[in-house]
């Protein structure tokens, strides 16, 4: 008999649910049976017995091969249990092995048999003692190897270099070590049935709103999952919306950015396996931050900001303004630039939509491909990238000079917004098409619906254009405009209503010669 | 059931939105020629007194749409039929510019394209808006309407230089045109505003939605002069008459560029804001009449059929311009501008005035 994935599922979680409930036997041969059913066929997996020196009481340490530390367990459990010489003074053996045995710092209790389970596949090592259905889970997972580096994606300048691991404490710590403070929460939920990823939530108790981290953790609680192996799995589960077109959850992967978020009042994501963190809710004035932003020199950022905006713009408009205006509004152009422009366009077999969407197309696939490639081979593909899209395409008669120039420029500027790059692109496509449809009132028709839509969304309650619509003129010192760090008495409004706004007072400012 | 708040910002920049309408290429107050702008300030003060009186009976009916506030004044049945006349009334003007726009686009820019194929994709635009809810639409006023006045002023202040002001003189050789260009602005433009009644429930703030509503009327007034004086200086009076889009004209006289497009971007979202308040109107009041659970269903519907009725009102271009220049075009904008919201506000004193009675009695 066939089962659908669901009632496969539900039997899963269903079975996992009763297991739960199962007491630690008494019996270590008991323990030991049932460890070697449920760890069969895996080699990896370690069940050490050893007798407790003196007290001839026999424990079992279970544990796998490479997660954990094998000398740090022997040197604080396994040492102090064989050479223990002391005797049994009217203590039980938990309570002997606890106090005076055991010189691991980090032990819990476990009581039920499904928690030394998930502690064992965890990368703890578990301790079974015989005559006691208790057991203990002794901290000693073994430290990441890859170091603390700075990520490739976000490269800055200025400020910080250090970038998020794999390895969840790791980025746990990097993110205390900026916010030392104990309102920092850092809430901790497994995920996925079969890969029991460990996520944690990370918050600021008193500048997030409680609305905020409610929802986030009702999002999370939804889903069901077999395994997330990146936090792109869990973006796709919370983010609002099916099918959205814009980043609808912030990725980063530097913690002094996500620190920052957390101030701004944000929910950090992040998942054992993945360098990169979400931050929600996002908004899309965030697409346009970029740390360096703050770091002083506020009217070159400031300038910045304005550039990266327009840059966008051009990126979305100009392919489809460049066919609106040669096959309906020619009249625009000035009777000079036309002229060149025609003679330029002189036997072209297509038309000027025909020219853009082939030229435009080519370069996605340069783009890609340049991407993708080992960096050996990439700089050979931007070589023969540059020289199909200038020389060869327009020798060939294929593309217009002016539209080379054109479909170059929006594609340089889509680099410049990274968050936006895909839906961009994307954009470019359903621009281009209406442009050639109506032209410019074509591409008026589709900018109105895209800023509906834009207004339509909602991103963890907060709308996404925010702070330009609904105004928040508060907020708007950091929008398309950044005014300098004495100047931002607010953290962002919208985020923080209800709770504690205040991120510098106008005291802090010192004024000279007075 | 009022669950959608719009801030008095938005509330502002739609009503500017909106009255602003479709008057980017229609010169207000053409009829009256080198008085028009006479005329405009004439308009300008009977618009002031007109909204007034449909804010204070908004204010009088407390968080009460056009519809609980006809049937509260008239009763069950006589409200009814005021609401079926005023859902007519908001249809009508919703037709009528969608059949400017459409007329526009197809004599500047699109002279091969079908009109019926211009209406329907600026109607897509539209029923998106309107179904993505009123909070949407104040959101997108925020966003859209402070882009309008910016081809009006660029245009403008490229003539700055022009200093031939002999197109004002003589001033008020004939009254009667200045008055029936005054009414025809109260008429196109100002009285419009009685459709916010179906609105102003929604917003969140009380207080300030007279100031806001005020305040853009006052900006608009100063944007319309602008218009209207730049006609007068660039066209002249003797040409103006034979221009149907004199601002288009004025936009294409601006020497070494060419930004006419722009005039038309503007078009779209001022004829754009009309429609779709006008069209949501339509709907919700339909909706609220026959005790519909939501409006949304009933949008597109009535998107089609505007389209239709504005092939069947307005046959052709000729029809519409001797349409937009008669004396009609102001009467039959009596009834819902004038005669009901005066009766609404007479009701509405009484009642008010009786409840305090009681209250006083008790």
């Amino acid at each position: 008999m066939k089962k659908t994935k669901e009632e496969t599922l539900k039997e899963h979680i269903g079975k996992n649910a009763t297991d739960s409930k199962i007491k630690i036997s008494n019996s270590i041969d008991e323990i030991k049976k049932k460890l070697e059913k449920d760890f069969s066929r895996c080699s990896d997996f370690v069940m050490r017995e050893v007798e407790i020196g003196m007290i001839n009481t026999k424990v079992i340490i279970a544990f796998f091969d490479g997660f954990v530390d094998k000398q740090i367990l022997s040197q604080n459990v396994v040492d102090p249990i064989v050479k223990y010489s002391g005797d049994n003074e009217k203590k039980t053996v938990l309570e002997l092995l606890k106090t005076n045995v055991i010189s691991s710092s980090s032990l819990m209790e476990l009581t039920t048999f499904e928690d030394t389970v998930d502690s064992i596949v965890s990368g703890e090592a578990v301790l079974y003692v015989d005559g006691e259905s208790k057991a203990f889970k002794i901290g000693v997972k073994a430290p990441d190897k890859r170091a603390v580096e700075q990520p490739d994606t976000e490269i800055t300048t200025k400020g910080p270099r250090e970038g998020f691991t794999e390895n969840l404490r790791t980025n746990t710590i990097l993110l205390r070590r900026r916010i030392r403070n104990p309102q920092f929460k850092v809430e901790s939920i497994k995920l996925g049935e079969e890969t029991k990823t460990d996520i944690v939530l990370c918050y600021i108790d008193g500048i997030v709103k409680h609305e905020i981290v409610e929802e986030v953790k009702r999002r999370i609680d939804r889903i069901k999952i077999d395994g997330v192996l990146a936090t792109g799995y869990i973006e796709q589960f919370i983010q609002d919306g099916k099918f959205p077109l814009f980043p609808m959850v912030g990725n980063s992967e530097k913690p002094d950015k996500v620190a920052a978020k957390l101030l701004e009042g944000r929910v950090a994501i992040i998942a054992d396996g993945t360098p990169t963190v979400l931050t929600v809710p996002f908004l899309i004035i965030e697409t346009f931050q970029i740390q360096e932003d703050y770091f002083g020199e506020y009217f070159f950022s400031s300038f910045l900001r304005i550039l990266r905006f327009a840059c966008f713009m051009i990126s979305i408009y100009l392919p489809a303004l460049y066919v609106a205006i040669t096959s309906f509004h020619q009249t625009i152009i000035p009777f000079k630039l036309f002229l060149t422009m025609a003679a330029a366009r002189e036997g072209i077999p297509f038309s000027a939509f025909t020219e853009a969407l082939l030229m435009i197309i080519t370069f996605q696939i340069l783009s890609e491909a340049g991407i993708r490639m080992p960096r050996a081979i990439g700089q050979a593909v931007s070589i023969v990238g540059a020289i199909v899209l200038g020389e060869a395409a327009v020798s060939a008669g294929i593309a217009s000079a002016p539209l080379v120039i054109v479909v170059a420029l929006a594609g340089i500027c889509s680099f410049i917004v990274p968050p936006l790059m895909k839906t961009g692109a994307i954009l470019r496509f359903i621009i281009l098409i209406t442009a050639n449809v109506l032209g410019l009132m074509g591409i008026g028709v589709a900018s109105i619906i895209l800023i509906t839509y834009l207004c339509n969304k909602r991103s963890f309650g907060i709308p996404y254009m925010t702070p330009f619509s609904p105004l928040h003129t508060a907020d708007l010192k950091d929008s398309l405009i950044v005014v300098p760090m004495w100047a931002m008495f607010s953290r962002p409004r919208a985020l923080t209503e209800g709770q504690d706004t205040t991120r510098t007072t106008g005291k802090s400012f010192s004024k000279r010669g007075k | 059931m009022k669950e959608v708040k719009l801030s008095n910002i938005q509330l502002g920049l739609l009503t500017f939105g909106f009255l602003y309408g479709s008057t980017a290429i229609l010169n207000p107050a053409m009829g009256a020629k080198r008085d028009a702008w006479i005329a405009l300030i004439l308009g300008w003060f009977t618009g002031f007194i007109f909204i007034l009186g449909y804010l204070y009976i908004s204010k009088l009916n407390q968080g009460k749409t056009l519809n609980e506030i006809l049937e509260e004044c008239f009763g069950k049945v006589l409200g009814k039929l005021a609401i079926a006349f005023y859902i007519l009334f908001f249809l009508y003007k919703a037709v009528i510019n969608i059949r400017g726009f459409g007329e526009f686009m197809a004599i500047v820019s699109y002279p091969e394209t079908p009109l019926i194929f211009l209406m329907s994709v600026f109607m897509l635009a539209v029923i998106y808006v309107v179904k993505s809810g009123l909070a949407t639409i104040g959101r997108l006023a925020e966003m859209l309407v402070p882009l309008m006045p910016i081809p009006i002023l660029v245009v403008a202040s490229s003539m700055v230089t022009m200093k031939n002001y002999s197109g004002f003189q003589p001033v008020l050789l004939e009254i009667a045109p200045v008055i029936k260009g005054a009414a025809g602005v109260v008429s196109t433009i100002f009285g419009d505003f009685i459709l916010f009644l179906m609105v102003l429930p929604y917003t969140n703030k009380v207080k300030g939605r007279f100031k806001s509503s005020l305040l853009a009327l006052m900006l608009l007034g100063v944007l319309l002069m602008i218009i209207v004086v730049r006609n007068l200086i660039v066209i002249g009076p003797v040409l103006i008459e034979h221009f149907i889009y004199a601002a288009h004209v004025s936009a294409q006289l601006v020497p070494g560029m060419n930004i006419d497009p722009l005039v038309d971007v503007n078009l779209l979202l001022g004829g754009g804001f009309k429609v779709a308040l006008c069209l949501y109107a339509v709907t919700k009041a339909t909706a609220e009449l026959f005790k519909v659970e939501s409006y949304k269903p009933l949008v597109s519907a009535f998107a089609v059929l505007a389209i239709v009725l504005a092939f069947w009102i307005i046959p052709s271009s000729i029809e519409l311009r001797r349409w937009s220049g008669s004396l009609s075009i102001i009467l039959v904008t009596i009834p819902a501008h004038v005669i009901l919201p005066l009766a609404m506000l007479i009701v509405s004193i009484i009642k008010q005035s009786k409840k305090r009675k009681n209250l006083n009695t008790i």
